[in-house]
């Protein structure tokens, strides 16, 4: 078990780190995540018959386990979520993240900080999406490999997302 | 290069521009985490099931009983069903009419039915909140299922509207507008956005007129997709299309978009109450434990049945503290022995009790439930014990005339 951790560690850790972060934007619960993946990949470590490649093998599985971490959220978010808004303003507030910036993050202009703000406007469709294929530079057949999509579904929730993303962000410079 | 291209690109670029980030954590100490996590998930943590091991004296007594029981009760059970029904039919056929019962010591929208010449189908409705196969045959009138959620989008309450038009199409995308959910205590879909499209009476897509308004945030969302799920799912997982009047997929908010809408069956859940005030209070599904798990087997759904959430209103049916014994011996046939509590007695309370496992039993597949209560006779409401009872029909029926009346 060991050597297959050492492995994987040298191999993935920092970028699945940076996945699951992106995905949650909390260092505490992506060690949890992380954690949790860890485990299942360990235990499942054996099994990996070589289907698709160790890489996007693992980040399908840090996939799962960061949308069963959205799944069991929902229903206690569900209760301080207002119902049928209409103001765009008001949905995007409940939907941008309040937790303090990391300190990897203060130090970037506020253009990059309004759009790592408003990732969490993105559907999490999209956001896996903006996250696989730019932050961490995976390509559209790796991207649809994890997420267990076809190549097309990739590129039109991408092309959503970045639209989406651009009119966020012109709102916000019209103000 | 358009300008639209132009800005796509500038925006990924900034998006590479995003930093990795540092954890904080040495790769032993990593490696030190897992390991300790690992094996603290490796210990069994599942209380052993209560099963009833029946011994070759348990067995003998209870022939006995059996035998002496069924001699005293000539006409109990199937004689007494079948007198129920006789009754029944015989009411039906003096003009039946249905009449909502205002002052229900229970709740105002539950079904109740009251006969010209003072006959009240509760001699033979078992309870208020279930809808036996046997009285939807007295009936004979056509029933839609229709959803709702708890005001708090917590939990789906699924509703039985009887009377309803044939027509499908007209109930869902007429009719069903004009109720008042919130009268009632429920927050419901905006069924004005939703235009449902059906082919021999089967759901065959659904189109979304604004899918802005019905999935902004994931309240509203969930609110969509358990509304569906419990007026159209059934027990086999089904895809219906669904669309928006412009495109063929629909951003459902945190659930993404989706082109095809997976209605899972509701199976396997813990069925409680939620008491929205005293008049209004209805059944529900919990599919869940509040840590998030399903319910593997039905010894888990009941366990959960004892626990209650009063900031939720939901309420669990069976006492916290009452013990029983299960039987699951039978195929189909699930068996339950309490010992006495206070709370149990030919009483409301009870009879919520034995409705709710009746739901939840037949979520788990069950037919029958033989409930066997300590210190209570075999009369509990319309519900005689000393038989296995039939999991219902249907839950929390009501009139569609009664939710029109009061939805103004």
């Amino acid at each position: 078990m060991k050597t297959t951790f050492d492995h994987l560690y040298e191999t993935y850790h920092r970028d699945v780190y940076q996945y699951i972060f992106y995905m949650v934007k909390d260092k505490a619960i992506t060690e949890d995540l992380l954690q949790e993946t860890y485990i299942k990949v360990l235990q499942a470590y054996e099994k990996f018959r070589g289907e698709s490649s160790e890489k996007t093998w693992l980040f399908s599985i840090a996939r799962h386990t960061v949308m069963d971490y959205f799944r069991k959220q929902q229903r206690r978010k569900q209760v301080f979520f207002g119902l049928f808004s209409k103001d765009d303003e008001e949905v995007t507030n409940q939907l941008i993240d309040k937790a303090p910036l990391p300190e990897e993050l203060t130090a970037l202009n506020e253009e990059l900080q309004m759009i790592y703000h408003y990732l969490d406007a993105c559907s999490l469709d999209q956001k896996n999406v903006i996250i696989l294929r730019f932050i961490q530079s995976l390509s559209i057949h790796e991207t649809a490999r994890i997420l267990e999509w076809t190549e097309s579904k990739v590129k039109t929730t991408q092309h959503r997302a970045l639209k989406k993303l651009r009119h966020l962000i012109e709102q916000n410079e019209k103000r | 290069m358009s300008a639209t291209d132009e800005k796509d690109q500038q925006l990924i670029n900034d998006l590479q521009k995003l930093p990795k980030l540092n954890d904080g954590l040495s790769k032993e100490e990593w490696y030190q985490k897992i390991k300790q996590k690992e094996f603290s998930n490796s210990k069994p943590n599942r209380k052993p099931l209560l099963y009833i091991v029946p011994s070759l004296m348990g067995v003998l007594v209870l022939v006995l009983l059996f035998i002496i029981t069924e001699g005293f009760n000539f006409n109990s059970t199937t004689n007494n069903r079948a007198e129920d029904l006789e009754e029944a039919e015989m009411s039906t056929s003096q003009d039946v009419s249905m009449e909502i019962l205002e002052k229900s010591t229970h709740a105002d929208d539950t079904l109740a039915f009251t006969f010209h010449e003072e006959t009240t189908l509760n001699e033979v409705t078992r309870g208020e909140h279930v809808l036996f196969q046997d009285e939807q045959d007295i009936m004979n009138l056509p029933m839609a299922p229709v959803g709702a959620m708890d005001e708090s989008v917590m939990f789906a309450v699924p509703l039985t509207m009887i009377n309803t038009p044939n027509e499908q199409a007209v109930f869902y995308n007429e009719i069903i507008r004009e109720i008042n959910f919130k009268s009632h205590g429920l927050t419901s879909l905006p069924f004005s956005l939703v235009t449902f499209g059906f082919q021999n009476q089967q759901l065959a897509e659904i189109v979304v007129d604004d899918s802005d308004q019905l999935a902004g945030t994931s309240a509203q969302a969930t609110l969509f997709l358990q509304t569906l799920r419990t007026m159209f799912a059934t027990d086999e997982p089904t895809s219906i299309p669904i669309r928006t009047s412009e495109t063929d997929d629909v951003d459902l908010g945190a659930y993404g978009e989706v082109s095809t809408f997976e209605f899972m069956p509701v199976k396997q859940v813990a069925y409680k109450y939620y008491r929205f005030d005293e008049t209004h209070t209805y059944m529900v599904p919990v599919e869940q434990t509040l840590a998030g798990e399903n319910f593997m087997t039905i010894d888990e759904a009941l366990f959960n049945m004892q626990e209650s959430n009063e900031e939720l209103k939901l309420f669990g049916a069976i006492p916290a503290d009452a013990e029983y014994q299960l039987d699951l011996s039978d195929t189909g046939l699930l068996q339950m022995t309490f010992a006495e509590h206070d709370m149990f007695g030919d009483n409301l309370a009870t009879i919520e009790m034995i409705e709710s496992i009746l739901m939840t039993a037949k979520s788990f597949d069950f037919d029958a439930v033989n409930f066997s209560i300590a210190g209570v006779d075999s009369t509990v409401g319309a519900y005689q014990l000393n038989a296995p009872l039939d999991v219902p029909l249907a839950i929390n029926p009501t009139t569609l005339e009664h939710w029109l009346e009061y939805s103004e």
